[in-house]
């Protein structure tokens, strides 16, 4: 009996698994009904929720942050200064891709997120470094498609998608 | 594979849950310098930005702080305490000391901080709080004597039906995009690293075009063909040495040195790849059951091994 539960338990547990990611896959819309709520705080235990389609169906803009302080010999940080470990680094970036998902014209509801978000980053910084003001500025690198050989060679170039301005 | 370097179906999730144990600890470790920053005090993201990406009804390790009394103890914080306590029972878990509590320690707090509010987690801490799933529940059947032989094997079964799965739906997702086929995907990833790069790949290798289109079909391939490593033999070897050597890949030139030691520890260990057995001894060994030895009566010197054997004394 305990191992046809164990079994049965495994079944629901590998269908939820694939059901997330087709979904995921194929854009379907999530709506489960309310008795299924439960369904979320198992995958969230499971670790399910993320989903698996790392960088599919194809590579997203790395989004980058940069600050420049203005005055005296105007300074600028490529990264971000309060964040120390290589892993809280990587988290930070993970974050700006997550919140910069608006870029994608499906998610354009994120705009106002990641200003915010920028907003309240710059906002800090000020707190804890001299300036006469800050500008932090969510850059991506714009990587130009491949060439064959005997084509010319473009080079990467930064974009800004958006700047606040602290002063 | 020498056969005495298989590991038996019931030590693949303890082992498992071993290096994941250790491989969490040395994460939180590394986060340790900016913990009161992105989870503490820290005056790093407001309020409602961190709220955006908290899961409805759930409790995390910000909203937990949020409701605890303002605290500092030497520069340390209530956020330090918990992530000691992180760290002490992925320790736990390594040196397998009150596996079943440690286990449950962590998964609850690898929920708090990284699952319930996903505002600093990326991919890696999914399938971390899988993998402590996967090995908790095994755990439970065990500690109450249920996970016999059988039961052991269907632990590890349903551990490698979840990295099929997890492989199967990350190759699925980039098949169905041209970019991975024509190389296009490939070249981004090893431009933009989400972390600095160990090895960074210069950008007058844009022109090896063939190459980055072979080694986006390859990891399609391999990811999609995940489902071969159930067939025993060389098959096995060669695919699961080819994820790792995708995985190192990843690491070297990604910088996802987390995210490649977890799937790196995951495959050895789901698959018995002889690596396991070159640096894991000192954890595989005791962890082995003894195999029930044949008992042979020892032969004495009044034994009459001449051919009718002990008959004569019957007579």
């Amino acid at each position: 009996m305990l191992r046809l539960i164990f079994a049965l338990g495994c079944a629901i547990h590998i269908c939820m698994a694939s059901a997330y990611n087709l979904r995921i896959i194929f854009k379907l819309p999530d709506r489960l009904p309310e008795i299924f709520g439960f369904a979320y705080l198992y995958q969230d235990l499971a670790g399910l929720s993320g989903g698996y389609t790392f960088y599919g169906p194809s590579v997203g803009m790395q989004i980058q942050l940069e600050y420049i302080q203005y005055q005296k010999g105007n300074a600028t940080l490529t990264s971000e200064p309060r964040i120390q470990s290589t892993t809280g680094k990587l988290r930070l970036n993970s974050y700006l891709q997550l919140g910069s998902s608006f870029v994608d014209s499906s998610q354009s509801y994120l705009q106002d997120q990641a200003r915010a978000s920028i907003r309240s980053l710059t906002g800090g910084l000020s707190e804890i470094m001299a300036a006469d003001s800050i500008s932090c500025r969510l850059i991506t690198k714009y990587i130009p498609a491949l060439v064959q050989k005997g084509e010319p060679h473009l080079s990467s170039q930064y974009i800004i998608l958006f700047e606040y301005i602290k002063n | 594979m020498n056969k005495e370097e298989q590991l038996s179906a019931d030590t693949i999730i303890p082992i498992m849950a071993r290096g994941l144990g250790l491989l969490l600890a040395i994460d939180m470790w590394r986060l340790w310098p900016d913990l009161s920053m992105l989870f503490g005090q820290g005056t790093f993201l407001d309020e409602h930005s961190i709220s955006w990406q908290q899961r409805p009804d759930t409790l995390s390790i910000h909203t937990l702080i949020a409701n605890l009394p303002e605290y500092t103890l030497a520069s340390l914080e209530w956020i330090h305490f918990f992530g000691l306590l992180y760290i002490i029972c992925g320790l736990a878990l390594f040196f397998d000391h009150y596996r079943s509590a440690a286990m449950l320690g962590l998964i609850i707090l690898h929920y708090l901080f990284f699952i319930a509010n996903y505002t600093w987690s990326y991919g890696a801490d999914y399938l971390a709080q899988t993998g402590l799933f996967t090995g908790f529940i095994c755990c439970c059947f065990g500690s109450r004597g249920l996970l016999h032989q059988r039961w052991a094997r269907l632990g590890s079964t349903v551990f490698r039906l979840q990295l099929t799965v997890v492989y199967f739906f990350a190759g699925l997702g980039k098949a169905i995009g041209p970019t991975w086929w024509n190389g296009e995907a490939m070249w981004k990833a090893l431009q933009q690293p989400l972390s600095p790069a160990l090895v960074t790949i210069p950008q007058s290798a844009q022109q090896l075009a063939t190459l980055w289109v072979g080694l986006g079909i390859a990891t399609l391939l391999l990811e999609l063909g995940y489902g071969l490593l159930w067939i025993k033999g060389r098959v096995r070897i060669y695919i699961s040495t080819g994820i790792i050597l995708m995985h190192l890949g990843i690491a070297l030139t990604m910088g996802l040195i987390h995210f490649s030691c977890l799937m790196i520890w995951y495959n050895l260990c789901a698959w018995d790849h002889p690596l396991l057995h070159r640096i894991a001894k000192p954890i595989i060994k005791p962890l082995e059951t003894t195999e029930p030895t044949l008992q042979v009566r020892p032969a004495t010197a009044d034994l009459n091994t001449k051919e009718g054997g002990n008959n004569k004394h019957v007579k």
